[in-house]
C-alpha cells in the first residue's frame, strides 16, 4: 500500500484531542486521530446490575487497581490495569496514576466542574515568588473561554470575584437550601465566599469529546479515527529536525505500523504525552521535560449532621444542594504556613447518612442511621500543590508495558505546604460548620496521594524561554515547530481549578493558531 | 452461516450459585474464623426484615475474599482477629467467640471511630476494627440474601449500579502480557 502523509495527526481523543479535531476539520484541514484504546459502545459494554450479582459483592477483585481509589466493582473495567501498563514510584512516595484507554479518553468520566483560571494562576510568580509565570494571561484566553463554556453548556452564577472569573453561563439562580444558607452566612463572617457550583451540563447526560466535539469533526468528512493504535514513537525527519510521523502498534495483533504526517498534535494526557516524548527522545532541549509535575490535593474533609434535619424532621427546603468555595487565601493578604490556596466542594445531602461517620455498631448503629439519614453535610478540598522541579518522571527502559513501551518512574511528594494548607482548610470549615449550628462528626486532615485528583499537570510546561519550557505560548514545541501539545502537561502551575476548561481553551487557541500558520505556509 | 448469525439466545433463566451452595471457610484458622463469626453476629444482627451478617454468609465470603487478597490485607486481618481474641482473654479470660454482649462491647467499643472515605484511622488495631466493621456491613448488605429479603418486603432491588463490562480486551495483551508486574501500593496507604 502506498505510504500516505496525513495533514494533521492527533494522538489521543480526549477533550483536547477532540477539540483540536473539531477546530481543524471545521477549517477544512484533514485530521487523523489515533487512540490507544478501543471504541466505546455504551450499549454493548454497560448495563444496570444489582451489586449482589457481581462476583465480589461490590468489593472488586482482590488486589486489582490498588492505585485507583475511584474504582469499584461496577466501574473497574473502565480503568487502565497497571499490570498491563505498569509504572513505578518509590514505596515511600505513592502516586495514583488513574488512566482510561478508550476513544474519548477520560472525557466520559470527568467530574464536570468547570472553572476558569485567573491571573492569580497565570501570574502566580509575580504574586508570591514561587515557580514561573505562564507566558499568557487571562486576557489571552478571553476569546476562547466563552466558546468552550458554550460548547460544554456550563451552568453557574456570576459572582464578580477576581479569583473566580465569571463566564458564559447558563444562569443558576436557584435559592440556597436553609442549611446551605446558614453555611453561606457563616462564611461571610469569616470572609469566606460560598458560591454556586459551576458545572458542564453537556448533552444527553454526557460532556465528553465523544458527543460534544467528535461528531462535529466527523460531520466535516475530514476526520479519520483509528482506535487501538498505541503510538510507540514520534519520528523526526533527519534533515529538517521536524516531526514527520509516528510508529504505532495495533493493540490486538501487536503489528507495528508506520505513519507519516505534516503536523503532529500530542493530546495523550499529561503523563502519557511526556512518556511518549521521552520514548521518542524529542522535545527536551530545555531539560524541563518530565519536571514540575503537579496536581491538587483531595480527600481531606469534614462530615457533619444538621440537627434540625434528624429523625425525619427536616422542614421542606432545609436540606440539599451543593456549593463551591473558591480560593480565598493568599489573595490580598498572606496566610502563614503555605503558598497559594484551596477551593472547597460543599455538599448538603437529603440521602442516606454514611455509616462510617458514626462510631456505633449493631442495632444501635441502625437506630443512629435512621435518625441521621437526610441530615448530612460535608466538605472536600481541592488544594493547589506546588510544582517543584524535583517532582518529576523518568523513563524506565528496563520495565516495558504490554506493547513493549518503556514505562515511567514517578517521583513526587507533597510537602509541608500541602499539610499546612489542609490544616487551615479543616479548621476553617469546622469553624464555619460550628457557626452554622451543625454537629461535626468527623474531621479528616489527611489527604490522598498525588495523582488521586486525576488532575496531573506539568512535565512539558509552556514558556517563552526555550531553555525553561517545552512548548511556547501557542502550545507549540520549541524544538519542533510542527509539533503541538494540547493537554495539561503544558500547565505551568496547577491552580485550585479543575483543569478541563482551561485545557480546552488552550487547545482551541492552539488549533486556531496552527490552522492560520498552515494557511500562511509557515508550518 | 447466515441462519446462525440470525439466531437469538433463548430465554433461559439463570441463578446465582449462592442460592444452591455455600463456601466452606478455609483461609482463617479455626480460632480466627470463630472470632470473625462473632464479629459478624454483633456488628450486624438480623433486622426486622433483613438477614443478619451470619445468615447472609458474610463470614464465609470474607474468608474467601481475604484469602485471595494481597499480603498486607491478610496480615491486617490476621493480626486484628488475634488482637481481638487476646484482648478478650486478657479482660475476661474467655475467647471472643464465646464472649457475651457486654464483654464483646468492652473489647470493641473503645476502638470505634468515625471516619470518612479512603481515610480509616491510622492506628493499626483501630484501623482493623473499623475496616472489618465496614467489610462485614458491605458483605451483608450486598449479599444475595439481603436482596431476596428486600424483594420479599416489596422494596426495590438494592444496590443497582451501572456496570461496565470489560471493554474489548486486547487478545494478545491478555494472552501474552497480562502478567506484567507493577509496584503495588496498598489502597489504604497514604501520603
Amino acid at each position: 500500500m502506498a505510504e500516505k502523509k496525513v495533514d494533521v495527526l492527533i494522538i489521543g481523543s480526549g477533550h483536547t484531542g477532540g477539540l483540536a479535531a473539531k477546530i481543524l476539520t471545521e477549517k477544512g484541514i484533514s485530521c487523523t486521530m489515533l487512540d490507544a484504546g478501543p471504541m466505546l459502545d455504551f450499549d454493548k459494554y454497560r448495563e444496570l446490575k444489582p451489586v449482589h450479582e457481581l462476583p465480589y459483592r461490590g468489593f472488586d477483585a482482590p488486589g486489582r487497581l490498588p492505585h485507583v481509589f475511584q474504582s469499584s466493582e461496577f466501574n473497574a473495567n473502565q480503568w487502565v490495569d497497571e499490570k498491563v501498563v505498569p509504572y513505578y514510584h518509590p514505596p515511600e512516595q505513592p502516586y495514583n496514576w488513574v488512566r482510561v484507554r478508550s476513544v474519548g479518553g477520560r472525557s466520559p468520566f470527568w467530574g464536570r466542574q468547570s472553572f476558569r483560571h485567573s491571573d492569580y494562576e497565570f501570574k502566580s510568580k509575580d504574586h508570591d515568588g514561587f515557580g514561573e509565570n505562564w507566558p499568557i494571561s487571562a486576557k489571552d484566553l478571553a476569546e476562547y473561554y466563552p466558546r468552550v463554556e458554550e460548547l460544554f453548556r456550563v451552568t453557574g452564577h456570576k459572582d464578580g470575584l477576581p479569583q473566580y472569573p465569571d463566564g458564559n453561563f447558563i444562569e443558576d439562580n436557584s435559592p440556597w437550601s436553609g442549611a446551605m444558607q446558614r453555611f453561606v452566612d457563616a462564611g461571610k463572617k469569616l470572609g469566606v465566599p460560598v458560591t454556586k457550583p459551576r458545572s458542564a451540563l453537556g448533552k444527553d447526560g454526557l460532556a465528553a469529546s465523544l458527543n460534544l466535539m467528535l461528531p462535529d469533526a466527523v460531520a466535516t468528512g475530514k476526520l479519520t479515527t483509528i482506535p487501538n493504535a498505541i503510538v510507540r514513537q514520534i519520528t523526526a525527519d533527519k534533515n529538517t529536525g521536524l516531526a514527520d510521523g509516528v510508529v504505532f502498534v495495533d493493540r490486538h495483533s501487536h503489528r507495528e505500523m508506520v505513519m507519516k504526517a505534516r503536523v503532529v498534535i500530542v493530546a495523550a494526557g499529561t503523563l502519557e504525552t511526556t512518556r511518549l516524548l521521552m520514548s521518542s527522545e524529542i522535545c527536551n532541549s530545555s531539560g524541563a521535560l518530565g519536571h514540575y509535575l503537579t496536581d491538587q490535593i483531595y480527600g481531606a474533609g469534614i462530615i457533619c449532621s444538621v440537627p434540625e434535619a434528624r429523625d425525619g424532621k427536616a422542614p421542606r427546603g432545609l436540606m440539599g444542594g451543593g456549593a463551591l468555595i473558591p480560593r480565598f487565601r493568599n489573595l490580598e493578604t498572606k496566610t502563614n504556613g503555605f503558598l497559594r490556596g484551596y477551593a472547597v466542594n460543599v455538599s448538603c445531602s437529603n440521602g442516606p447518612f454514611d455509616a462510617r461517620a458514626l462510631p456505633f455498631y449493631g442495632k444501635e448503629l441502625e437506630q443512629k442511621l435512621e435518625s441521621y439519614n437526610g441530615s448530612g453535610f460535608s466538605t472536600n478540598i481541592m488544594g493547589e500543590t506546588l510544582g517543584h522541579y524535583e517532582n518529576h518522571v523518568t523513563l524506565n527502559k528496563q520495565v516495558v508495558d504490554a506493547w513493549g513501551m518503556p514505562t515511567l518512574n514517578i517521583n513526587t511528594k507533597y510537602t509541608t505546604n500541602e499539610t499546612n494548607m489542609s490544616k487551615d482548610y479543616i479548621d476553617t470549615m469546622a469553624a464555619m460548620a460550628e457557626a452554622a449550628g451543625f454537629d461535626i462528626l468527623v474531621k479528616n486532615y489527611e489527604f490522598n496521594p498525588p495523582g488521586y485528583s486525576i488532575h496531573e499537570q506539568g512535565t512539558a510546561r509552556m514558556s517563552d524561554d526555550a531553555k525553561k519550557g517545552v512548548v511556547n505560548k501557542w502550545n507549540q514545541s520549541h524544538d519542533m515547530k510542527n509539533l503541538f501539545i494540547t493537554d495539561a502537561s503544558v500547565f505551568v502551575s496547577a491552580g485550585w481549578q479543575n483543569p478541563t476548561i482551561t485545557m480546552c481553551a488552550l487547545a482551541m487557541r492552539a488549533s486556531e493558531y496552527l490552522a492560520e500558520e498552515m494557511r500562511k505556509g509557515n508550518i | 452461516m447466515e441462519a446462525m448469525a440470525r439466531f437469538h439466545t433463548p430465554n433461559i433463566p439463570v441463578s446465582l450459585p449462592d442460592t444452591v451452595a455455600v463456601t466452606d471457610a478455609s483461609y482463617f484458622t479455626p480460632v480466627r474464623y470463630a472470632t470473625l463469626l462473632r464479629l459478624c453476629e454483633i456488628f450486624m444482627p438480623a433486622g426486622d426484615d433483613y438477614p443478619s451478617a451470619t445468615k447472609a454468609g458474610a463470614s464465609q465470603f470474607l474468608d474467601f475474599y481475604i484469602g485471595a487478597s494481597p499480603d498486607e490485607q491478610q496480615t491486617m486481618y490476621n493480626n486484628g482477629l488475634d488482637r481481638v481474641n487476646a484482648d478478650c482473654m486478657k479482660q475476661f479470660n474467655i475467647p471472643f467467640a464465646k464472649a457475651d454482649a457486654k464483654q464483646v462491647d468492652a473489647v470493641i467499643r473503645p476502638h470505634l471511630k468515625g471516619w470518612m472515605n479512603d481515610h480509616p484511622p491510622r492506628e493499626a488495631h483501630v484501623r482493623f476494627i473499623n475496616l472489618v466493621h465496614r467489610d462485614i456491613r458491605t458483605a451483608t448488605i450486598n449479599s444475595p440474601a439481603w436482596a431476596t429479603a428486600a424483594e420479599a418486603v416489596g422494596e426495590r432491588t438494592p444496590g443497582v449500579g451501572l456496570y461496565w463490562h470489560p471493554i474489548d480486551p486486547g487478545i494478545q495483551t491478555w494472552v501474552n502480557h497480562g502478567v506484567a508486574q507493577a509496584t503495588h501500593t496498598p489502597k489504604q496507604k497514604h501520603s
